[in-house]
């Protein structure tokens, strides 16, 4: 598809599969992960830790989702707990049509055949004991997909697509650099032909010609498979170049939605302006007028009152404290969670060139 | 200006069980008096280690070859016996590491470990050197330093940690501050206010400062004068804003190109440039990026080309030799 992801539900993905609803792949309403924080003895649950407090989102099949944020916004667990890796605390996830919360067994076994996720750390997330052919090959196994010559055939198939040698699948982990361990990340992920694929910061260990070796083969294998990512890392300036539609998180919740054109030449939320800002760009004497923020995110466990960004905002007023602004409506396609949704536009719009 | 940095073919290898690591192979460059050098480049790529010869911080297997001249201020660093280096540390070269947390001793509190770095330097009291902990801390923007001063570590987030190590690095005024990373385990927005930080500092103390990063968007925003480093050498070097325009060596070029910049999209594909950084102890005959450049040509796999002066800038290709390069600007479709 081209850039038109503000118009997601006529994708090219749309004749794939059979999809439900308003052709959705999938939808998230109202999804919240809290980690209970113990203490003492007794283990006694002392408070919550709100990673991820009420998230609703749409993803299309054949688009792109990027989820943006700073170290502790949630984005990650979001990630895992659309995939129930993490069992959500509230809320309600439909992947194809089909409630993903309620499943149990064999039916979410057979879901997570469609759902997979391919993880920043590629040392940490490849077992140092199994040889790459068969962590790539352990998918097809457990589903009881093909003989063994079969599964064999599939595993060098998707090898050579992501670029590696068959030869590979004789060797381990250790012996590979990070760009071609995350090339086996994404095989594994591959092998099963998913149909959504969650990224979770893909490329953020990578030196930069790496990183771009590995952005331009996700976007080879999402047109060459029909896939849909949910794309999330740190980077604003990746997010946005992968990404149709953009999400950008603060402390658990999401505060703006928009096209990745329209977040960067419009951005309304002030964190977003923020975070744009702070983008350090190769362009030397790049006059910008940047919005330095103060002090540090707040603590999940105890979020502030009303809205979350406030004790960071330079525009921060008194409703602030006592109201949440809710994701609202502001132009099309575009949402943005915060009472003075704009105001601080005319000095950031030029911010890209 | 004179220099207050003079480094000449440093070379510094590392003896393994599989032969010698050239990790730093001949590399020349200056800092001027109050100036500012950014170091650019991958992993491998030697700039760390770099940084490491100039504070003479290579332990074993690791070694500064003979012939290699450090003039700091009037000394050669590579002569001096440990005793004498352990008075220049700190004292006229402080640096700053790129993550806070495992550079801190989690077991003292911050304030004693700024306290004891004066003091190590300064013949003051532990009442005088808290003083100007709390002191260094108000300046590099702690909020509430005196009481903050008692926190460990741990108690502090990785921005204020940052802080806390630029304040302990300054707090025996420099002469130069190298930096190696040190806003890459940041955040964003905790990035932009180091950055700030260090910029308010460099202006307010006049110190040089050699920073070491691979994040080119740092060094556009931070360094007037920049050296990319490739397998263990410099391979282009000038000021920042002539480079970045009309990078000459093909491998500036390529990395110039290979990062999205913000409001670039996937239909535009990215610049890859092919095949891996080679291995330290192995490097490429001819020119070190010569398998991996696109214009190779046949003298490349035989010739070691050495920096060529184009413009204002140095370029280690050879292609620079009939004078500069046409290059496509920076975000254009490769």
């Amino acid at each position: 598809m081209s850039t038109d992801g503000g118009d997601p539900g006529t994708s090219p993905g749309d004749t794939l599969k059979p999809v439900t609803g308003r052709g959705t792949l999938l939808e998230a309403r109202g999804v919240r992960k809290y980690f209970p924080v113990k203490k003492g003895m007794l283990k006694r649950t002392v408070a919550q830790l709100q990673a991820v407090d009420g998230v609703d989102l749409d993803i299309y099949p054949g688009e792109t989702v990027g989820l943006v944020g700073e170290s502790g916004c949630g984005k990650s667990t979001l990630g895992r707990t659309l995939l129930r890796l993490l069992e959500p605390t509230a809320g309600e996830i439909r992947f194809d049509g089909v409630d993903v919360v309620g499943l149990k067994g064999a039916s979410l076994k057979e879901m997570r055949r469609h759902m997979q996720i391919v993880f920043q750390d590629s040392v940490g997330s490849l077992d140092p004991r199994m040889s790459v052919g068969d962590i790539v090959g352990e998918g097809l196994k457990i589903h009881g997909i093909g003989d063994r010559a079969q599964r064999k055939q599939q595993v060098f198939d998707v090898l050579d697509r992501v670029g590696l040698s068959r030869e590979a699948a004789e060797r381990y982990p250790h012996q590979f650099s990070g760009g071609q361990r995350q090339r086996i990340g994404l095989a594994r992920a591959l092998v099963l032909q998913p149909k959504f694929i969650v990224a979770d910061e893909p490329v953020s260990a990578l030196d930069v010609s790496i990183q771009s070796q590995v952005l331009n083969l996700l976007v080879e294998l999402k047109q060459e498979f029909n896939l849909t990512y949910l794309f999330v890392a740190h980077d604003l300036a990746v997010v946005g170049y992968i990404s149709d539609r953009v999400a950008v998180m603060y402390l658990g919740k999401v505060v703006e939605f928009a096209t990745s054109e329209d977040l960067f030449l419009r951005p309304l939320h002030p964190y977003t302006q923020a975070l744009l800002s702070a983008n350090p760009e190769p362009i030397p004497g790049r006059d910008i007028t940047r919005i330095v923020l103060t002090g540090d995110v707040p603590s999940p466990i105890n979020p502030p009152s009303g809205c979350r960004f406030r004790t960071r905002c330079p525009l921060a007023q008194q409703i602030c404290s006592e109201v949440e602004p809710p994701l609202e409506e502001n132009g099309e396609g575009h949402t943005v969670a915060c009472h003075f949704a704009g105001e601080l536009v005319p000095e950031t719009a030029p911010l890209i060139g | 200006m004179s220099a207050l940095l003079s480094v000449q073919n440093l070379r510094t290898f590392f003896s393994t069980p599989r032969g010698t690591l050239r990790a730093v192979d001949g590399i020349d460059f200056e800092i001027p008096l109050g100036g500012t050098l950014g170091v650019v480049g991958e992993s491998g790529s030697g700039k760390s280690v770099t940084a490491l010869s100039v504070m003479r911080l290579v332990d074993r297997p690791g070694r500064i070859m003979d012939g290699t001249t450090i003039e700091f201020d009037g000394q050669d660093l590579s002569q001096l016996d440990e005793q004498e280096m352990e008075k220049i540390r700190g004292n006229d070269i402080s640096m700053i590491f790129q993550e806070p947390m495992t550079s801190l001793n989690p077991v003292f509190t911050v304030g004693d470990q700024i306290a004891e770095a004066v003091k190590l330097h300064q013949q003051v009291s532990q009442a005088e050197a808290l003083d100007r902990a709390i002191e260094m801390m108000k300046l590099v923007g702690v909020p509430s330093p005196e009481r903050r001063v008692h926190d460990y570590p741990h108690q502090m987030s990785g921005g204020m940690r940052q802080r806390v190590m630029i304040a302990m690095a300054l707090s025996c005024n420099p002469k130069l501050l190298i930096a190696d990373e040190p806003t890459t385990a940041l955040d964003a927005t905790i990035q932009a206010q180091i950055l700030e930080l260090m910029r308010e500092l460099r202006e307010r103390l006049g110190m040089s400062i050699l920073l070491i990063t691979h994040d080119l968007g740092v060094i556009a925003e931070m360094v007037d004068e920049v050296a990319v480093m490739y397998a263990g050498r410099i391979v282009e070097r000038g000021p920042v804003a002539d480079i970045f325009r009309s990078p000459q060596h093909p491998y500036t070029e390529a990395l110039l190109q290979s990062i999205p910049l913000l409001g670039m999209r996937y239909t535009t594909p990215l610049k890859a440039i092919r095949g891996m950084v080679p291995s330290p102890l192995d490097w490429p005959a001819g020119c070190r990026f010569g398998p991996r450049c696109d214009y190779f040509f046949d003298r490349c796999a035989t010739e070691d080309p050495a920096l060529i002066r184009v413009g204002a800038q140095e370029s280690a290709c050879l292609l620079c030799e009939g004078g500069a390069r046409q290059v496509q600007p920076l975000g254009a479709p490769s």
